[in-house]
């Protein structure tokens, strides 16, 4: 009789079980997926799709300015094996030229506010003004928030 | 097992697809600007979330040994890239970016965890699931 009065019980319990788990899952998914900065991917991926004409510009600019001009307005962030290489200082609102030499995408997105964010695709150089206001930012890298530095603005 | 152990592995299961599917999904913008080349790194976690959330639904739904099998294979679809594209510079092959990437963020390895969570105790529901669980089903007309 218990026996029987199980057997009926498991349908019922079964499906309770799978439709709270279904419930939960999609509103966790639905919830996620909204979640992120999608709108600042799509925007920046337009900067860094103008790479390759920056990359060639900003290079043959190099090779000139170190026989005639002086080095002042050279600024250059470089990202190599997941590490930043950054200026000690650069000044308010230089254009500042990042190369990535690694086959794998990064960001020099700033920490806080919206100081700065682009997108530097493999192998791609992207530029980006400097802030206008002196101070220390601090930055990242959104696919990997383990590659950080900061950028000293004077 | 006992019919309660079976439903809370199926449970801990599913909870930790779960988690591997809202932590693809999390991450799937920011992986297609790490890995923009061939079919996208960010298609590659959003199909990754959707066989998560499936399997998940599946496994929760039946209990059984072919739902248990799915599971782990597809938190090994994870769980093994994960690591490989952790510890080895992967090059791009076909349609596969590049997703190299040797630095753990918090999300990162919260998945790894649960996707290798997923797999083994996927493989134990393989193991404590007969080939047909329903034993006490009247037998086909
Ligand atoms: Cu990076």
């Amino acid at each position: 009789m218990t026996g029987m009065d199980l057997t009926h019980a498991r349908h019922p319990r079964r499906s309770a079980v799978a439709l709270i788990g279904a419930v939960a899952l999609l509103s966790a998914c639905g919830g996620g997926d909204g979640g992120e900065s999608s709108s600042t991917a799509s925007t920046a991926s337009t900067t860094s799709a103008a790479s390759p004409s920056s990359q060639s510009a900003s290079s043959s600019g190099g090779e000139a300015s170190s026989s005639s001009a002086p080095a002042a307005e050279k600024v250059v962030i470089t990202i190599s094996d997941f590490a930043f290489s950054v200026p000690e200082s650069v000044p308010a609102g230089a254009e500042i030229s990042v190369t990535n030499n690694d086959s794998i995408g990064h960001t020099v997105t700033a920490d806080s506010g919206d100081a700065f964010d682009v997108n530097v695709a493999p192998g791609a150089t992207v530029t980006f003004a400097a802030p206008e206001k002196p101070g220390t930012y601090a930055f990242h890298c959104k696919p990997h928030p383990n590659m950080t530095s900061s950028l000293v603005v004077k | 097992m006992s019919r309660v152990g079976e439903v809370t592995l199926r449970l801990v299961v599913a909870a930790a697809l779960a988690v591997d599917c809202v932590i693809h999904l999390m991450l799937a913008d920011v992986i297609q600007l790490a890995a923009p080349g061939g079919v996208g790194g960010g298609n590659l976690f959003r199909a990754q979330a959707l066989a998560a959330g499936l399997a998940a639904v599946l496994l929760l739904a039946t209990g059984r040994r072919f739902a248990y099998v799915v599971a782990g294979l597809v938190a090994l679809s994870a769980f093994v890239p994960v690591l490989l594209y952790t510890y080895v510079a992967v090059p791009a092959l076909g349609p596969i970016p590049s997703m190299y990437d040797p630095t753990w963020s918090d999300d990162k390895l919260i998945s790894a965890v649960c996707e290798g969570a997923a797999a083994l105790l996927a493989a134990i529901g393989v193991a404590v699931t007969r080939r047909s669980p329903i034993s006490s089903r009247p037998s086909p007309r």
